[in-house]
């Protein structure tokens, strides 16, 4: 059964959430009935004034008001407690009439007490069962003593009606004032942006405005679904498992809206205690607009950072290639200068080779660099390099490869060694294929810093395996995937010389062929790049 | 007189070998350096320069970081060698106007660079305005 959203929400008994007033309510009724007979003993010692019976009264209100304190419930209920005391009070007060036969201290006395409790009990039915108390009590008087009609009944009547008329009034007052005030916090909680609900596991028993314009729902209609209609299927799982664990942390799920549409939300809720039941309130805010910003974020950055890496790459592109264009002219303009002096000694055929030697070294450089550049807009357009292939031994490449770097070796002084076999045949481009192993054992040279270097070549039925190992600078593992990109390199770019290319071009080679390449390294703990190559063309 | 060496820092062996070669013809005393650490070696040994030609893009130190500790450390406080930057990268001219450099761009233009050295010491923020005078000590070639 659905518990009904208004007994949960309806307001409550005055005091009901406060057991200390009443208590000290409890307490002062009785002091007041005994500071009463202490009155009445000194200035009226004459008046019927029994000490015994009152009493019994006031020992009721001290138990009444101990068992609050044994029982929360009692506590709780403390508005039933007052009332039973001003019918017990009322009850005692009717026994002292009819000993008495109406004393007119008695009469006055009485009802300026029970004028005081009556203020205090503002509810209508508590109001109107003390009435019918009363009258009752009245009656069984009178009927007992027929002359005690005019001293007792008709006052007793009158004044009760009075009290019940004036404690009525100022309940409707603050009625009214506590439903203007609620009025006010229902306004302000469906006019707050984000969509409000309480929920019983899933039963929704109050929602704003903002909640159902927020799923395309009038107002009253919200109320009395469950929360997983508001939410896509493939996503219901993930929303009732949050709503399970009571989760507080906020969490996005894809919305459904009443005529079938999405809308990206993101949820928070948090446990809700209501008159000791556990339910959930949860706040939704539609986030669209922050996920079109979050997108247009990551565009705008993605764009910075193209825009970044291509300012890099021109740098970097401007000082690789200016560098060898910088000796050719440096040594053009020295030989122009010694042949326009006369110098004899520019001509020497010994200097002129050394020179050609020279020009032709750089020259070299530069082309390296275009072809570099070249190839890498090759991928770029057609997505990959278009390859030739032919059977050709690998081992016979690695070590015409190797020679070609002796002369850089020996210059920095690294040791190297090799562990090759015999002869391995592999189907596949030998142009692209010495591109590679060139640039890894170039790569290796230039981060090695001087450390040993390692070739080793494997092979099995199916794949050659070569591996390059350093002991250099090593690659922090967070690079490990970026270094195979366009213009990228592990370390910044302007103290290591090269375009940052030659591992893509490298790794597209390598894919080309149907194998792939990997690489495994720490910082600072040396590298190793391996290359798996199919032996037969795919 | 001893004749203060230029401080050429240049990675490149090739140019340093040939600017090296071409400074001295013209009369220069040279004092190589191949990163911006060994320049800050040497200014560290005390020894005086005459000026100094600096590359930008280098390995272990770059020519940005030499100036940055150039400048924090105030080697020659009273009269600062004039640094002339020689690169090919392609914010030198931001980094000369921002240290109030000179600076000669990659490929070298032998002429421009013989012209920028000689008047470098009329450099703002330079010794002495007045010292505004060519820096060759011996010419070898007239």
């Amino acid at each position: 059964m659905k518990p009904s959203v208004r007994s949960l929400y309806s307001a409550k008994e005055p005091f009901a959430q406060r057991p200390e007033f009443s208590r000290t309510l409890i307490v002062f009724t009785g002091l007041v009935y005994l500071v009463w007979w202490g009155v009445v003993h000194l200035f009226l010692p004459q008046a019927f004034n029994p000490l015994g019976s009152r009493l019994a009264v006031v020992f009721l209100a001290l138990a009444l008001f101990t068992a609050t304190f044994f029982s929360p419930a009692l506590a709780r209920r403390s508005t039933i407690l007052l009332s039973v005391l001003l019918w017990a009070l009322t009850a005692h007060y009717f026994y002292l009439f009819v000993r008495n036969e109406a004393d007119p201290a008695w009469v006055v006395g009485c009802y300026i007490t029970l004028a005081a409790v009556c203020a205090c009990l503002q509810l209508e039915r508590h109001l109107l069962a003390y009435a019918g108390w009363v009258l009752t009590l009245s009656l069984a008087v009178v009927f007992k003593n027929h002359r005690l009609l005019g001293t007792i009944f008709l006052p007793g009547i009158l004044t009760v009606l009075l009290l019940a008329y004036l404690g009525l009034r100022a309940r409707m007052r603050s009625l009214n004032r506590s439903m203007e005030t609620s009025q006010w916090f229902q306004d302000l909680f469906d006019s707050v942006f984000d969509g409000i609900c309480v929920h019983d596991r899933g039963l929704i028993l109050h929602a704003n405005n903002s909640f159902a314009k927020m799923f395309g729902y009038e107002p009253g209609e919200v109320v009395g679904m469950h929360v997983s209609d508001f939410v896509m299927p493939t996503e219901r799982d993930h929303a009732m498992g949050q709503i399970e664990v009571m989760s507080e942390l906020p969490y996005q799920v894809c919305g459904s809206k009443k005529d079938g549409s999405t809308v990206p939300i993101e949820i928070r809720g948090k446990k809700h205690v209501v008159n000791g039941k556990v339910l959930r309130l949860a706040a939704l805010v539609d986030i669209t607009d922050r996920i079109k910003l979050e997108e247009e974020r990551v565009r705008f950055e993605s764009s910075q950072r193209s825009i970044q890496m291509r300012d890099e790459f021109l740098s970097v592109a401007s000082h690789e290639l200016k560098t060898p264009l910088t000796t050719i002219m440096l040594h053009t303009q020295m030989a122009a200068r010694g042949l326009k002096r006369g110098d004899a000694s520019v001509l020497d055929p010994a200097k002129t080779i050394a020179f050609v030697e020279q020009m032709d070294r750089q020259a070299n450089r530069l082309r390296r660099l275009v072809d570099e550049m070249l190839d890498v807009a090759r991928i770029s357009s057609n997505g990959k390099l278009t390859l030739d292939r032919e059977s050709f031994d690998l081992v016979a490449l690695i070590n015409e490869v190797i020679g070609s770097f002796q002369a850089q070796l020996t210059q920095a002084g690294t040791a190297f060694s090799t562990e090759l076999p015999a002869r391995c045949l592999i189907e596949g481009d030998r142009f692209r294929l010495e591109q590679v192993v060139s640039n890894l054992l170039s790569n290796s040279i230039k981060y090695g810093a001087g450390s040993p270097i390692r070739v080793v070549l494997e092979w099995s039925a199916a794949e050659a395996r070569l591996a390059v190992y350093d002991q250099g600078i090593g690659i922090a593992p967070e690079n490990h995937e970026r270094i195979f990109q366009r213009f990228e390199r592990a370390i910044s770019g302007r103290n290591i010389s090269g375009l940052g290319l030659g591992l893509f071009i490298s790794k597209d080679i390598v894919e080309g062929h149907g194998g792939r390449i990997e690489v495994s390294s720490a910082l600072n703990e040396g590298s190793c790049f391996t290359v798996y190559l199919p032996l037969k063309s795919p | 007189m001893i004749n203060e060496p230029i401080l050429l820092v240049e990675d490149d062996h090739d140019i340093q070998h040939i600017l090296g070669h071409f400074l001295r013809r013209e009369g220069y005393e040279v004092q190589p350096a191949y990163n911006g650490k060994e320049a800050l070696d040497f200014l560290r040994s005390g020894a005086k320069i005459k000026a100094i030609l600096l590359d930008l893009m280098m390995p272990v130190m770059d020519g940005y970081e030499f100036l940055r500790q150039f400048t924090e450390e105030g080697f020659g406080k009273q009269v600062p060698p004039p640094i002339i930057l020689v690169s090919a990268s392609t914010d030198v001219d931001r980094v000369a106007r921002e240290n109030q450099l000179r600076f000669v761009k990659k490929p070298i233009d032998l002429d421009e660079l013989l012209k920028t050295l000689g008047t470098a010491r009329g450099e703002p923020g330079g010794a002495d305005d007045k010292t505004v005078k060519d820096l060759r000590n011996s010419p070898a070639d007239q």
